[in-house]
Parts: structure tokens; C-alpha cells; sequence
């Protein structure tokens, strides 16, 4: 049987209808046989009625006229403002920019002169960069005409030689090429997505997978499994990665991400596409429903909350260290809360390659 | 974020007042109504108000869209009402901390009667009050929990996401407010009793 003192603390919430189907059975059961939890009950219930007839009040009759007035004036004070600011920064840009146009004619000078640039690459370059000193010097003169960022911007894309030559020799990959879609349907159960759920009857869910990589034939590289999985904006939580030798006696590597829910189902089909050659096993979509667990974190809270407020306003004798214990229990609660909440967002996927 | 909604907010963001007023305009009866509740005086809810949007206008640029549009303009409003409510505190002018005690002699009108009312509508604004009055002298902390939850209705999910905190820990000051409430109501309930159909 429910003390009165652990269903007083439930009685706000169920008259609100904002307590979960367990706790809502143990309240109502108890109350059956209890009149004084009965009259909190209807004081609560009759206080909340109060509180939603409160009725809204209409904005008042010059609100708007008094808003768009100063809605004005900050816009001047905007514009002011970035007028002075513009003038000073225009004098600093022009100088900036000739600057590194001077620089980049330099720096190329001496690659060319110390024969670092093929010949007929070096010609090419030559005229590119005395482009490249024009185009900064255009930007200069457009920048008097307050259009600097429009100018650079401009300047780029008018010499894709510079653009395009410098993506070469950077080494830019380029997107790997499509390859069919692998069927991963059976990896799916059905449920629905956390997003397409009201407000209200938002499930809290821990979800987890194991996926193993190179069942068939090793090598499967980690770096190329991160770089897929931060595609489907997985974080990268822990990796534990085999090395040298280790490697050689067939050990494992492990890679823990957590990623987006409604990007799980595309890490799976992007990794299944990408490493069916070297044998994929996906395991089954493990969801723990978190909701009881949640339920009892904010029990808890409520109790921790009470406690404390008891403490502080001498309620209760209690020492400093209590007060300080309860304290520091009250935010792990509410870290853990947080934590569950946070995560139930993301699907937590163990990949150990072989 | 809806696509008109996205349309105002781009050309807000390059100084159109114009759509900055279409923006907002859905938004303002219920932050009036917030700061009215959050500060129990109608002329300095409607300053209050009035600087909530100056606020998002000055800031709109840099709105990320990683929250709401809504929850963004209801976080700048708790926080301003919070924000008055410290300097208040600071200058004495209303005591957070004031033991919970029901005076006739403190109760000022909370809203300002500009026309003559039948006895039944001046009966209710009496009920209205009182609650009022007894929201005000909540703190801060259960005053906020219970203006957006039973006043102005939002779900603990909003809520959470406006003033920042675990849904755990909002659940938590409800309960406390409400009872808290129901403390400061419990000398004025025969009162009420009388005029308030259940």
C-alpha cells in the first residue's frame, strides 16, 4: 500500500492528467480508501481549473502603434551604426586586399623563379595570377562601392582557372560513384519514427545495433567506415582500433557512433552498399522502451525537490552535508533525465570490423 | 517552421519591419499575456512585451533555426520577465521571498477596468484577480512553471525547450507551484467557493 506521503507527491500531476498509466493505478487505488489524499486531490484539481479560466487579456489598444515606433527607430540606429562601421572597415578591406594580391604575385614569383612550376604550367599560372592581381584590384575599386563581400565572391568565380587548379592540387576526392541500394529491410522493425509523434505521447526509447563489417574477407578500412558514417551525421563516441600485429592475428576493431534516428536506417543501407564484398552482418534493432525508467527518475526528483526545499526552509533539521548530499543527488537525477532524453534521440551502433 | 513563416523571417532578417510585424503577430497577445501574468501590472507588462520583440528584431539575424521560431521568441520572453523580476528583487520594489500571506491590503487591480461591468461579469474579475494576486506572490521559479503550463498551456515538451531544462525537472516545479499555490489560495477558498462554479 502507497504511503500518503509518496501519493501526495503524485497528486498535482495526476490532476493535471500528466502521469503515467502505473503510477496513475497506484494513486487512484489509494485514494479509493484514503479521504484526506482525496481532498488534496479535489483542491488540486479545483486549483488548475482556477488557473485555466484565467482569461488572456487583449493586447492593449496602442501596442502596436508604440511597437512599430521603436521597431524604427532601432532600424535607424542600425543603419547608423553600420555606416560608421562601414566606412572604417572599407579603408582596412582595401588595404587588406591589395596586400594579399602583392603577396600571392610574390610568393608565385619565387615559385616560378626557383623553377618549383612546370613551364608551360608556369605561363598558365602567370597569367592566372596576374588575373588573380586584377580581379584584387577590382574587388578594391567595387569595394568603394559598398559591395565587398559581392566582389570577392565575384572575383573567385570569374577565374575558375585559380579555383579549379587549386582543387587539383589539393587532392579534393571526388564523391564516390552510386552504387545500388542493398535490400535492409529485414533489419527494420516496424515502429514508428520519433518525430511523427505528437508532443504529448512521445516515447522514450533506447535504441542500439551491432554491426559487424569483414565476416567474409578482411579489409575493411575504419577511416572509410567513419568517413560513411559521418555522412549520415553519426558521432563518433569511442573506438578501440587494432594495430600492427594485432591486426595480423585476426583481431577486431570497434567503432561506436551515435547517430540521428531517422539516419539509421542510411548508415545501415550506406555500409551494407559499400562493404558487401568483404561480408556484412547487421544484427537486430534493439529498443528498450525507457519510459518506467523515466517515471521513476522523475519520482525521484520530486522527492529529492521536496526534500530539499523542506532543508532549506528549515522544515526539517538538516546539516550542510545533507542538504549538499541531496543537492548533489538532485542533479545526477537530473543528468540522467537529461541523458535519457538526449539519447533517445539517437541510435547507439556498435561496428566491429574483422 | 512554416513556408510563409520562413519567407517574413528571411526578409526580417535583411530589416523589413513589415515582415517582422507579420512575423510577430501572432505571437503577440500570448507574450503580452505572459509578461502580464510573470509581472501583475498591465502598464509595465505592455513595456515588457513591447521589449521582448525589439529584442528578437536586434537578434533575428542571428537565429539559427536550430530551435523553434516559437520556442525562441517564448525563451526571450520568460527570460525577460526574469530578468525584471531580479532587478525588482534587487531594488526591493516586489520581494520574491515574502512569507505567503493573504491581505486584503495588499491586492491591487491587475487590470485596469475601463468600462462599467454587469455585477455577475465584476464578480468573476474578482475570482480573476484573487488568482492572480495569488500567481504573484509565487516565486519566480513556480510563477514561470505555472503561467505556461495551466495558464497559457503549453506541454511539458514546450516548456522544457523555453526555459531549458530536463522535462523531469519541469514536472517537478509544477507540482511544487501547484501546491504552493493551493497553500497561498487555501485562506480564500471559501471566497472563491462562492462565486467559482466548479
Amino acid at each position: 500500500m502507497e504511503s500518503c506521503k509518496e501519493i501526495n507527491e503524485l497528486i498535482p500531476l495526476y490532476a493535471g492528467g500528466e502521469l503515467g498509466e502505473g503510477q496513475r493505478s497506484r494513486l487512484e487505488e489509494h485514494i479509493k480508501g484514503c479521504r484526506a489524499c482525496k481532498d488534496e486531490l479535489e483542491d488540486i484539481i479545483y486549483i488548475i481549473n482556477l488557473c485555466n479560466d484565467v482569461p488572456e487579456e487583449e493586447l492593449p489598444e496602442n501596442f502596436r502603434a508604440q511597437l512599430h515606433e521603436k521597431l524604427v527607430r532601432e532600424k535607424e540606429k542600425q543603419e547608423r551604426t553600420g555606416k560608421v562601421a562601414y566606412l572604417r572597415n572599407k579603408y582596412v578591406k582595401i588595404l587588406s586586399t591589395i596586400a594579399a594580391g602583392l603577396l600571392i604575385v610574390a610568393l608565385l614569383r619565387g615559385f616560378t623563379n626557383n623553377g618549383l612550376l612546370m613551364t608551360g604550367r608556369g605561363a598558365q599560372n602567370e597569367s592566372v595570377e596576374s588575373k588573380a592581381v586584377a580581379e584584387a584590384a577590382k574587388s578594391a575599386g567595387m569595394a568603394e562601392s559598398g559591395d565587398t563581400e559581392a566582389a570577392d565572391v565575384k572575383a573567385l568565380q570569374e577565374n575558375p582557372e585559380v579555383q579549379s587548379d587549386a582543387g587539383a592540387e589539393a587532392g579534393i576526392m571526388k564523391a564516390p560513384a552510386q552504387t545500388p541500394k542493398a535490400d535492409t529491410s529485414r533489419f527494420f522493425p516496424s515502429q514508428r519514427i520519433d518525430n511523427d509523434v505528437r508532443a504529448e505521447e512521445k516515447i522514450i526509447n533506447s535504441r542500439s545495433a551491432a554491426i559487424t563489417l569483414g565476416t567474409v574477407s578482411s579489409g575493411v578500412e575504419p577511416e572509410e567506415v567513419k568517413e560513411l558514417a559521418l555522412k549520415c551525421d553519426a558521432e563518433l563516441e569511442s573506438s578501440a582500433m587494432a594495430q600492427g600485429d594485432a591486426v595480423a592475428d585476426g583481431s577486431v576493431s570497434e567503432l561506436r557512433f551515435k547517430v540521428p534516428n531517422q539516419r539509421y536506417e542510411e548508415l545501415v543501407n550506406l555500409l551494407t552498399a559499400s562493404f558487401e564484398q568483404y561480408g556484412v552482418e547487421v544484427g537486430p534493432l534493439n529498443v528498450q522502451d525507457m519510459t518506467q525508467a523515466v517515471n521513476d527518475l522523475e519520482s525521484k526528483l520530486i522527492g529529492l525537490e521536496d526534500s530539499i526545499d523542506a532543508a532549506e526552509n528549515n522544515k526539517n533539521i538538516s546539516s550542510p552535508e545533507e542538504l549538499s548530499a541531496l543537492k548533489a543527488d538532485r542533479e545526477k537525477v537530473m543528468a540522467e533525465l537529461e541523458r535519457i532524453h538526449l539519447n533517445s534521440g539517437y541510435t547507439f551502433v556498435t561496428i566491429t570490423i574483422k | 517552421m512554416g513556408d510563409n513563416e520562413k519567407l517574413l523571417l528571411a526578409r526580417a532578417r535583411n530589416g523589413d519591419i513589415s515582415a517582422f510585424e507579420s512575423l510577430i503577430e501572432g505571437y503577440q497577445k500570448k507574450v503580452f499575456n505572459i509578461a502580464l501574468r510573470m509581472i501583475g501590472d498591465y502598464e509595465d507588462a505592455n513595456d515588457l512585451a513591447q521589449e521582448v520583440f525589439i529584442r528578437i528584431y536586434k537578434s533575428i539575424k542571428g537565429f539559427k533555426e536550430q530551435s523553434s521560431f516559437s520556442t525562441w521568441v517564448y525563451r526571450i520572453t520568460t527570460n525577460v520577465c526574469l530578468d525584471e523580476l531580479r532587478k525588482r528583487k534587487n531594488k526591493n520594489v516586489v520581494s520574491l521571498d515574502d512569507d505567503i500571506k493573504f491581505d486584503d491590503s495588499e491586492m491591487k487591480r491587475q487590470v485596469e477596468d475601463v468600462k462599467p461591468t454587469p455585477e455577475a461579469v465584476v464578480e468573476r474579475d474578482e475570482t480573476r484577480r484573487i488568482v492572480s494576486d495569488a500567481i504573484s506572490k509565487l516565486s519566480s521559479e513556480h510563477r514561470t512553471a505555472i503561467i505556461l503550463r495551466d495558464i497559457q498551456g503549453f506541454s511539458y515538451e514546450e516548456i522544457s525547450r523555453i526555459i531549458n531544462c530536463p522535462e523531469g525537472t519541469v514536472k517537478s516545479r509544477i507540482n511544487r507551484a501547484r501546491k504552493a499555490l493551493k497553500e497561498i489560495l487555501k485562506s480564500k477558498k471559501e471566497l472563491l467557493s462562492e462565486q467559482y462554479v466548479k
